[in-house]
């Protein structure tokens, strides 16, 4: 099913489920704006807190060492990025890792950021290691998180890269 | 408050092919308005920061997608427009290619067009890349081509005194690279011409079979722009310009259709020393032949990690290796079967779909090439000494003799297997030909039906090119000033930097990283 497909069967049940919904609309929002400033306060200009905690669930589980400031710093990473952003499609990435954090939810389980590392683990190798899946979620979140990650100068030195100013300063960048 | 821009030359877009003709149009001493959705970016605007740059640069951050979100479509949103995200590579348009495009009624007589190639060429100082800037990866990838019986060439660019910082994709923070930012968009503004960036052309206003005006509006303040000229050439590319003749209800049912790619994905070999691939230029050698392209392309750490096949622990770990990787890239050149289109989204909810879907999927026969393409790389890898292989598939085989390439076909069957596979090339989608129920554009690079609005992009071609498109859509831009314009070019252009240096032999710059 298309990307369209799904999306028009997703509001097809929001639609069905929208009184329940309505119900709980004000006190949504509510906690929606509780996110956006706890975010605020952490420095993040595009990303609530919900969006920030699925990110950093995420890389905790899949990547090897955090970066020096934290895995918060891929979460800050991505904001930068999201922030730099002009398009219409920009929703898509706040949707993504939104449906990440929710995504065991699903399954019955707590949400991404609420499990122990092991069942994270476990559930995004079981669940998520694929290249297709509702609005391609799975896709979309690895490549939003691996970005914020491997921007890191110290986790991409880590790998043997080097920077312009780590090989010969003032000359020929080669060699 | 509307701002209204005057001219006699409105050009949408300000890449490969708007560029051209804009500077055609101004130096033949008429008023010129360059109408370009991103920003003007100068070099030291730029900066190695490859999030930041792929945001500010890249259309939707890099995000653009197919429908089915299974193929990345990236296209540069500053002026310039994608040529300042290439990496220089510069074909001349194949012969075959050409004669196919004849047929198709999108004429381009080989005379005038290798005379519009000699041309854009010289503007763009291309010359073969420099040995001295190949990365270290370049010449165990050509023993490996070598031992397969295949010879590497390497590329023709239009660059001047690279220095090899590897970061070409983001754009150029030195100015070495020559693309339309460097070359004919200063050269236009030089005759006269007004860029106006930041501003998106949003509907055409035409009335009776002529253009009146466009409306867009400034990205940054949204105030509604409105740009009126006698004539008009849109030149968005070529996912922009059927978008824009769809948004105003033109050629509802043509417009859009028979958009083509040359898509692909990326080969990873694994050797068991450092080859520090990132220190020199990311393209120095290719391969090619009909069915395929296969190019060396060396990325920085973020942009490998986005390429690199693998779901979790299998790609983190792959990743500490990355001073090991060699990248080969395979390219296929599809068939005109993609389109481009206005989804209900973008009826229904346009704040969210505000936007052109792409559809796109790979035949059978793409597959096959594509897999081909694979198993060439793979086995050059191999022949270069590679102890891993891993292929762009979302099935984790690993490639590690010889006798594993078989793997490749039970990995790679459509185009949901695989992981990473884009298009930095669309093609396509307002047609150029001689049949008015298929082509968009006629013959004259008028669009059908409007006495005043031209095309002179990527979207012209009937089919792929093949070949990386930047020289092919320079030249055919070159050869349609001719009926957008009634010019005809110089033999020579004598200005621009290329030229500049040529004629001042000056001793190499040192750079401050």
């Amino acid at each position: 099913m298309s990307l369209n497909g799904r999306i028009a069967w997703a509001s097809v049940v929001a639609l069905v489920t929208a009184p329940v919904w309505l119900l709980l609309l004000p006190a949504g929002i509510l906690w929606w704006r509780r996110l956006r400033k706890q975010a605020r306060a952490k420095g993040l200009r595009t990303l609530n807190m919900l969006e920030a905690r699925a990110v950093v669930a995420h890389a905790e589980a899949t990547l090897p060492t955090p970066p020096r400031g934290g895995w918060f710093v891929v979460a800050r990473n991505i904001d930068r990025y999201l922030a730099a952003v002009d398009s219409p499609r920009s929703w898509r990435s706040h949707a993504v890792l939104v449906c990440l954090e929710f995504a065991p939810c699903l399954r019955l389980r707590a949400p991404l950021s609420r499990l122990n590392l092991a069942d994270r683990r476990n559930f995004l190798e079981r669940h998520l290691a694929t290249t297709t899946g509702l609005l391609a979620i799975p896709a979309l979140a690895r490549q939003l998180i691996r970005m914020g990650y491997y921007q890191d100068a110290e986790i991409a030195e880590s790998l043997g890269f080097r920077t312009m100013q780590q090989r010969r300063p003032g000359k020929k960048a080669v060699g | 408050m509307t701002r209204v821009i005057r001219a006699e030359f409105a050009v949408v877009g300000s890449g490969a092919g708007g560029s051209v003709v804009a500077y055609h149009l101004a130096a033949a001493g008429t008023k010129v308005a360059m109408i370009e959705r991103g920003s003007w970016l100068a070099p030291k605007d730029l900066s190695h920061d490859e999030p930041e740059m792929i945001a500010r640069l890249y259309k939707d951050g890099g995000a653009q997608t197919n429908n089915d979100a299974d193929m990345f479509v990236l296209q540069g949103t500053c002026v310039g427009g994608s040529t300042v995200l290439t990496n220089a590579v510069c074909f001349r348009m194949p012969e075959d290619v050409r004669e196919s495009f004849d047929r198709s009624g999108c004429t381009l007589p080989s005379e005038l067009l290798s005379e519009s190639h000699t041309r854009v060429e010289s503007v763009l100082g291309v010359a073969p890349l420099p040995t001295n800037v190949h990365n270290p990866a370049t010449s165990i990838l050509t023993r490996g081509f070598e031992n397969i019986d295949l010879k590497p060439e390497s590329f023709q660019k239009a660059m001047q005194e690279c220095i090899g910082c590897g970061y070409c994709n983001v754009g150029c923070r030195y100015g070495r690279k020559l693309d339309a930012s460097q070359t004919w968009v200063p050269m236009s503004v030089k005759r006269g011409a007004t860029v106006v960036p930041d501003t998106e052309i949003l509907r055409i206003d035409h009335h009776r079979g002529h253009v009146r005006g466009l409306i867009g509006r400034h990205r940054q303040t949204g105030e509604e722009v409105r740009v009126i000229a006698e004539r008009y050439v849109l030149a968005g590319g070529a996912i922009n310009t059927p978008e824009l003749l769809l948004r105003s209800k033109l050629h509802r049912g043509r417009a859009g259709k028979r958009t083509s790619f040359n898509a692909g994905g990326i080969v990873f070999g694994e050797f068991d020393h450092d080859l520090d691939g990132f220190l020199g230029d990311q393209m120095c050698v290719h391969h090619i032949n009909d069915r395929y392209v296969i190019e060396q392309i060396q990325n920085p750490p973020v942009s490998l990690a986005l390429t690199m096949p693998g779901f979790y622990g299998d790609h983190a770990e792959r990743m500490t290796r990355y001073a090991r990787m060699a990248a080969l890239g395979v390219l296929i050149p599809t068939k005109p079967t993609g389109e481009v289109f206005l989804g209900l989204g973008h009826r229904l909810l346009r704040r969210f779909f505000d936007h052109a879907d792409i559809r796109y999927r790979m035949s059978e026969d793409e597959v096959r090439d594509f897999r081909d393409g694979c198993k060439t790389a793979a086995r050059a890898m191999l022949a270069a000494g590679a102890k891993s292989v891993y292929v762009p598939s979302a099935k984790p085989i690993v490639i590690e003799e010889e006798a594993h390439i078989g793997r490749i076909d039970d990995a790679i069957r459509r185009q949901s297997d695989l992981i990473g596979f884009g298009s930095s090339h669309p093609q396509g989608g307002a047609c150029r030909g001689a049949d008015p129920k298929t082509c968009v554009v006629d013959e004259e690079f008028r669009v059908r039906g409007l006495d005043n609005l031209y095309v002179a992009d990527a979207s012209l071609f009937p089919h792929s090119v093949r070949v990386n498109p930047m020289l092919s859509i320079m030249a055919t831009a070159d050869f349609a000033v001719r009926s957008i314009g009634g010019i005809t070019p110089p033999r020579q252009i004598t200005e621009g930097p290329a030229h500049d240096f040529r004629q001042q032999s000056r001793a190499p710059r040192t750079v401050d990283a």
